[in-house]
C-alpha cells in the first residue's frame, strides 16, 4: 500500500480528535420537559413538541434529544434510512416554551413512545406520564405515483445539470458510494451538451422504506467534444429509499441513467436484457461511446508457467485449465498450456534465448504495438490465423487476441519469459469475455 | 409545425378513451366509498396522542381500532402525437403518430384489529413500444397478510437485508416474524424469482426476458443490548437456463453479518462482513468455483450541522453477490467532515482514497485519490439573502502503468434576492491533465434571474437562464463553445391549476470541427382539475405542446419534433 491512505487515514484520525471537544456537551441541567404528540400529514408520521420550562437565563445551555422508544423501554435504534434520532440543541440562551422538535415517519409494525433525553448523559428527562404512547397507523408501501415523481425530480435535475439539486436527492448511504456518483455527474455535465431524458415505470416492489423500480428509457445526448446527437433505449433498474420521510436514490444498475462517467463507477449492478442492445456510456478516460454493457470489467488473471509441468495436468486456475498435451506438429510435445474451453492457448515452448514460440489452436492473432493487456478494451472481428496454422516466435512481451472455438474471445499477454527450451520460465496474463463480445 | 394539429381533437380522443377504459361500472366496484381527511385509524391516533399529554393511555387501548376497508382504482391515461420532421430526423428518440398510454392501479385492503389484509396490483396498457415494448403489462402485484407479529406477502417483495446479501426485488413470497414486545430476535424469509417484469414469467420475448435468476434469502436479526443490533443473513441465486446462447450462468451464496452500534445518541457505528462462494459455467465449458470476501464499516458522528463520518469498505475480486449490491476487487477509505463556521457559515471536507487489483491479479493497478473542500457564507457580503458557495475538487487517477489522470474543479455560487428578484449564479473552472497528452480545460457560468409576482390569488413566476461552456485543449486540436438563452414563466392559480411556458436557444460552435448546431425550442404545460370529467372521477389533466427544432452546419443533419400531449388521473 502506497503512503496516501495512511496520509488520509492519519488526517481523518486527527479530524475525528478535532471533533471530539466540538461534539462534547455542555453538563445537563434540570429542567421540567413535557412532550406532546399529534398526527403530522402523512397517514405515519406524528409531530412531537416539547415544552420546557424551569430554565431561568443565565444557567446555562440546555441540550435534549428526542428519541423514539420501544414499549419495552428499549431506545429503538432504527434501520438505516428509516429513522434518525433527531437531535435539538436546545436554547443556548434559557427559554421557556414550546417549540417543534420535527415529524418523522414510524415502521407500522412497531408501537413508539417518544421520550426526552439528556443529549449527553442520556438520562430520561420527561417524567413518565410525559411519556407519549403512540401506535402508528398501517403505513403504504412507497407508492407507484411517489416513486415516478422523485424519478422525475431526478431527471429534471439531471437534464437541466443541476448538481446541487441532483445530489440532495442521493442517499448518504448509495451503495456505489455518493462521492463516487457526485464526481460522476460532474463529468457528465461536462462531457454532455444537450441530455434527454424520457422514461417509464415498467414496474415497482416496495415496502414502506424501499422500493426497487424498473424503468424503461429513452435517451438523447450530445457529446461536447464531438456534436453528435447519440440516443439509446433501455431497461434498467434503481433502487430508493426513505430517509426522514423522503425518497433518495439508494443504488443503481448498468445501464445507468446518470452519473455515466467514470466508465459506470457508480453502478453496483447489471440488469442483462434479452436482447442487450447497445447503451450510452462513457470510458474512464471521457469518451462517450454506445456499445452493449458487458456483465463485469473483465479481470485479467495471471499464472506462471514452467517448463516442464510445475503445474499439474488438471489444475483449475480460475475459469481456465492448466493441461498437458500435443501442440501442432510437434509430436510427442507434453507442454504445460492453459486450455480456454476446448482451445489449447496458448503452449509454450522454449527456443532460442531471446526468442520463444507460442503454439495457439484457437483462431489468434498478435496485436501489434500492445504490451499490456489492460490497455486491450477490444479485439478485432477478422484477420484471425487459423488454429494451429503456425506458430508465434518472437521476443519480449506478447499480447495476442483469440477467437475461440466456442465462439468467444480471449486475450492473451506472454511476458518475463526466461530460460531455454529445456528449462524456461514465463508469466501468462489472460482474459477472457464470456458474453460473446469483443469489448473488454 | 403545428399546422394540422387539431388540440380539441386530442382531448375529445382523451375523454371519449378514459370514458371508454375508466367506465363509471368501476365506481361499483369500490367496497366502500374512501372517506378522505381524518380516518377512523388516524383518529385513534389522535385520541391517544391527546390523551397522553395528561391522561394516560392505558396499554394496547389502541389496538382495539374499528375494521377498515378500502377499494382504489386510479387511472393515468396519456395520449401522445409526434410528428419528427427534415432529413436528419433519424437522430430523434421519439416514437411517430398517434399513441396512448393508461396505466391503471388496483389498491384493496381491510383491516380490523391491528391485522390487515391487502391486494394491489397495477397494469400498463399502451401501443406505444417505446414506452413498454408490450401493449399489457402486469406492473406490479402483491397480496399481503400483516399483524402485529406477523407479515406474509406473495407478489413483489422488496428486501432490503443488508447491501451484501439482500437489498432489491423479487416475485415470490416473504415471511417476517416479530413478537408483539420485539424482545425477540426478528426474522425474514424470502423466496422468489428476480425477475425484471411479471411477464417474464409466460413470455421468453428478447425485448423483454431478464435473467432467470432464482433467489432464497433469510435474515434473523436481535438487538443484543442498547443501542446495538445484530443481523445474520444468507443468500443464494440459482440461474435456471441461460438468458442468451453467450450468457455466462451463475450459482451464488452469500454469508454475511451486519451490524449497528450506536454508543451515544450522536454516533454511529455499522458495518457489514461477507463471504462468497460462486459458481459459474461458461457457454461450453466447465464449472468454475471461486470465493471471496467482503467488509465495509462506517462510523458516523452527527450533531447538529457537525457531522464527521469515516467509511472503510474491501471487497475482493471474485466476491459475487447477486441478490445484493457490491463493487467487487476495490478497497476504499473515505472520510468526511462538515461542520459550522461562524454564523449560518458550514464548512466541508471530504477525503477519498480506493484502489483495484487486490489479489494481485491484474499487471497494472488503478488508484484513485480525490479531495473535496467547500465553504457555504450565509449572509455573504453583509446581504441579509446573499449565500455565497465555494467547492474545490481534486481528482487524482494513478494507474501503475502508464495513464496518470488529475482533475481540478474550482466552483463558485452566488444565491441572493435583489428588490424581489432571485440570483443565481455559478462559476466554474475545470482542469484535466492527462499524462503525456493535452490537457483539456472547460469554463462554465450559468446565470438564473428569476421573481415572484403575486396579482391577487394567482403567483407568475418568471424565469431567465443564461449559460456558457467552454471546453479546449492545451494543444487547440479541439475547442467547443455551447451558449443556452432561454426564459420561462410558470402560472400558479389559487385553485391549484398551473400554467408552464420555457423557451429559448441553444447553440454549440466548433473551433475544430465544421458542424456547429442550433437548436430552438418551446414548450407550453397546462395542468388543471377538469370539472366537466369530474363525473368519471377525474382529479388531474393535462396538455403540453413541445417544439424541438435542430439545425446544423450539415443540412442533411437537420430535423424538427413536434409533440403534444395530453393526460388524465382519475380514481375511484
Amino acid at each position: 500500500m502506497s503512503t496516501k491512505p495512511i496520509t488520509i487515514f492519519l488526517t481523518a484520525a486527527l479530524l475525528l480528535l478535532a471533533a471530539v471537544p466540538v461534539l462534547a456537551a455542555e453538563p445537563a441541567q434540570p429542567a421540567v420537559v413535557s412532550i406532546q404528540a399529534e398526527k403530522g400529514s402523512g397517514q405515519n408520521e406524528f409531530l412531537f413538541t416539547a415544552a420546557v420550562t424551569g430554565v431561568n437565563p443565565g444557567e446555562g445551555r440546555f441540550q435534549v434529544l428526542m428519541q423514539l422508544a420501544r414499549l419495552n423501554g428499549e431506545f429503538y435504534d432504527g434501520d438505516p434510512g428509516l429513522f434518525t434520532p433527531l437531535a435539538w440543541n436546545g436554547a443556548t440562551a434559557a427559554w421557556t416554551g414550546t417549540r417543534t422538535i420535527d415529524r418523522f415517519a414510524t415502521d407500522r409494525t412497531r408501537r413508539y413512545r417518544a421520550v426526552i433525553r439528556d443529549a449527553v448523559s442520556g438520562a430520561t428527562v420527561a417524567a413518565g406520564q410525559d411519556q407519549t404512547l403512540l401506535q402508528p397507523g398501517k403505513a403504504p408501501p412507497i407508492g407507484r405515483q411517489e416513486a415516478l415523481d422523485f424519478l422525475d425530480k431526478l431527471a429534471e435535475n439531471y437534464t437541466a445539470k443541476n448538481y446541487t439539486g441532483f445530489m440532495k436527492l442521493v442517499s448518504t448511504d448509495f451503495a456505489g458510494d455518493d462521492f463516487v456518483l457526485s464526481n460522476a455527474l460532474r463529468k457528465d455535465f461536462q462531457l454532455l451538451g444537450d441530455i434527454s431524458i424520457r422514461f417509464t415505470m415498467s414496474s415497482i416492489t416496495a415496502n414502506d422504506y424501499f422500493a426497487n423500480v424498473t424503468a424503461v428509457y429513452r435517451r438523447s445526448v450530445t457529446p461536447v467534444l464531438t456534436g453528435q446527437r447519440l440516443n439509446d433505449s433501455g431497461i434498467t433498474e434503481l433502487a430508493l429509499i426513505k430517509e426522514k420521510g423522503q425518497l433518495k436514490l439508494y443504488s443503481m444498475k448498468k445501464p445507468l441513467l446518470f452519473g455515466l462517467a467514470n466508465g459506470g463507477a457508480a453502478a453496483t449492478g447489471i440488469l442483462m436484457s434479452g436482447q442487450n442492445q447497445s447503451v450510452i456510456q462513457i470510458t474512464r478516460a471521457g469518451t462517450v461511446v454506445v456499445g452493449p454493457i458487458t456483465s463485469a470489467s473483465v479481470p485479467v488473471r495471471t499464472v506462471v508457467l514452467q517448463g516442464y509441468n510445475t503445474l499439474g495436468a488438471g489444475d483449475n486456475v480460475e475459469s481456465l485449465r492448466v493441461s498437458t498435451g500435443t501442440v501442432g506438429n510437434n509430436a510427442v510435445m507434453s507442454l504445460p498450456s492453459l486450455t480456454f474451453f476446448g482451445d489449447l492457448a496458448p503452449a509454450i515452448i522454449g527456443w532460442v534465448a531471446p526468442s520463444y514460440e507460442v503454439y495457439i489452436s484457437a483462431q489468434w492473432q498478435l496485436l501489434p504495438g500492445v504490451t499490456d493487456i489492460n490497455r486491450v478494451t477490444s479485439v478485432p472481428a477478422g484477420g484471425y490465423a487459423a488454429a494451429i496454422s503456425s506458430s508465434s516466435t518472437g521476443t519480449g512481451t506478447r499480447v495476442f487476441a483469440l477467437h475461440l472455438s466456442n465462439g468467444k474471445y480471449a486475450v492473451v499477454q506472454v511476458s518475463n519469459w526466461v530460460g531455454n527450451a529445456d528449462n524456461w520460465r514465463a508469466t501468462v496474463l489472460y482474459k477472457y469475455q464470456s458474453d460473446g463480445t469483443r469489448n473488454f | 409545425m403545428m399546422a394540422g394539429w387539431d388540440v380539441k381533437r386530442c382531448a375529445l380522443a382523451t375523454v371519449i378513451a378514459g370514458a371508454v377504459l375508466l367506465g363509471p361500472q368501476w365506481s361499483a366496484l369500490a367496497a366502500e366509498p374512501e372517506t378522505g381527511g381524518e380516518t377512523p385509524q388516524n383518529k385513534t391516533t389522535q385520541e391517544a396522542a391527546t390523551a397522553s399529554g395528561g391522561e394516560k393511555v392505558p396499554p394496547g387501548a389502541q389496538d382495539s381500532t374499528p375494521p377498515e376497508k378500502k377499494f382504489k382504482i386510479t387511472s393515468e391515461y396519456t395520449f401522445t402525437n409526434n410528428k419528427v420532421s427534415g432529413p436528419g430526423q433519424a437522430a430523434s428518440s421519439l416514437s411517430r403518430g398517434s399513441h396512448f398510454t393508461d396505466v391503471l392501479n388496483f389498491d384493496w385492503n381491510n383491516t380490523k384489529d391491528g391485522n390487515g389484509l391487502s391486494l394491489t396490483f397495477g397494469l400498463n396498457i399502451t401501443d406505444d413500444s417505446t414506452v413498454d415494448p408490450k401493449r399489457l403489462n402486469l406492473t406490479n402485484f402483491a397480496l399481503n397478510y400483516a399483524s402485529p407479529t406477523h407479515n406474509a406477502t406473495l407478489g413483489d417483495v422488496a428486501a432490503s437485508f443488508s447491501p451484501y446479501s439482500m437489498s432489491g426485488s423479487v416475485k415470490g413470497l416473504s415471511y417476517r416474524y416479530q413478537d408483539a414486545e420485539q424482545r425477540g430476535p426478528e426474522l425474514s424469509l424470502v423466496y422468489g424469482s428476480q425477475y425484471a417484469r411479471w411477464d417474464n414469467f409466460w413470455d421468453n420475448d428478447p425485448n423483454t426476458q431478464s435473467t432467470p435468476r432464482m433467489v432464497r434469502a433469510a435474515r434473523v436479526k436481535q438487538q443484543l443490548a442498547d443501542g446495538l443490533t445484530v443481523g445474520v443473513n444468507y443468500a443464494q441465486t440459482h440461474d435456471r437456463w441461460r438468458l442468451t446462447d453467450s450468457t455466462t450462468m451463475y450459482n451464488t451464496r452469500v454469508w454475511s453479518s451486519d451490524w449497528v452500534y450506536k454508543p451515544t445518541p450522536f454516533w454511529t457505528h455499522s458495518g457489514e462482513i461477507a463471504r462468497s462462494a460462486l459458481g459459474q459455467a461458461d457457454p461450453g465449458a466447465g464449472y468454475a468455483k471461486y470465493s471471496g470476501s467482503a467488509v465495509r464499516f462506517s462510523s458516523v458522528m452527527e450533531k447538529g450541522q457537525a457531522r464527521f463520518e469515516t467509511e472503510y469498505e474491501k471487497v475482493t475480486p471474485y466476491f459475487l453477490t447477486q441478490a445484493g449490491s457490491a463493487i467487487v476487487d476495490k478497497e476504499k477509505l473515505k472520510t468526511s467532515w462538515q461542520d459550522r463556521l461562524g454564523l449560518g457559515s458550514t464548512y466541508h471536507v471530504i477525503a477519498y482514497w480506493d484502489r483495484n487489483n487486490l489479489a494481485g491479479q491484474l499487471s497494472a493497478s488503478d488508484q484513485n485519490i480525490n479531495y473535496e473542500a467547500g465553504v457555504t457564507f450565509r449572509q455573504a457580503f453583509g446581504r441579509e439573502n446573499g449565500i455565497f458557495d465555494i467547492s474545490l475538487t481534486r481528482n487524482r487517477e494513478h494507474d501503475t502503468a502508464t495513464t496518470n489522470r488529475m482533475d481540478k474543479t474550482l466552483n463558485f455560487n452566488y444565491k441572493d434576492n435583489f428588490n424581489g428578484i432571485d440570483a443565481d449564479a455559478t462559476l466554474g473552472y475545470t482542469r484535466t491533465d492527462n499524462a503525456g497528452a493535452a490537457s483539456q480545460y472547460s469554463w462554465t457560468h450559468n446565470l438564473t434571474l428569476s421573481g415572484n409576482l403575486v396579482r391577487g390569488k394567482t403567483t407568475i413566476v418568471p424565469t431567465v437562464t443564461i449559460a456558457h461552456n467552454k471546453q479546449a485543449y492545451s494543444d487547440f486540436s479541439s475547442r467547443v463553445m455551447t451558449r443556452e438563452y432561454s426564459l420561462g414563466f410558470t402560472v400558479n392559480y389559487a385553485d391549484g391549476d398551473t400554467l408552464t411556458f420555457a423557451g429559448g436557444w441553444k447553440n454549440a460552435d466548433y473551433y475544430s470541427l465544421t458542424d456547429n448546431s442550433n437548436n430552438w425550442f418551446a414548450s407550453l404545460n397546462w395542468t388543471f382539475k377538469p370539472a366537466f370529467l369530474k363525473a368519471l372521477g377525474a382529479t388531474s389533466m393535462y396538455i403540453k405542446v413541445g417544439i424541438n427544432d435542430y439545425s446544423y452546419t450539415t443540412y442533411s443533419r437537420n430535423y424538427r419534433e413536434n409533440s403534444i400531449a395530453t393526460g388524465v388521473r382519475c380514481e375511484f
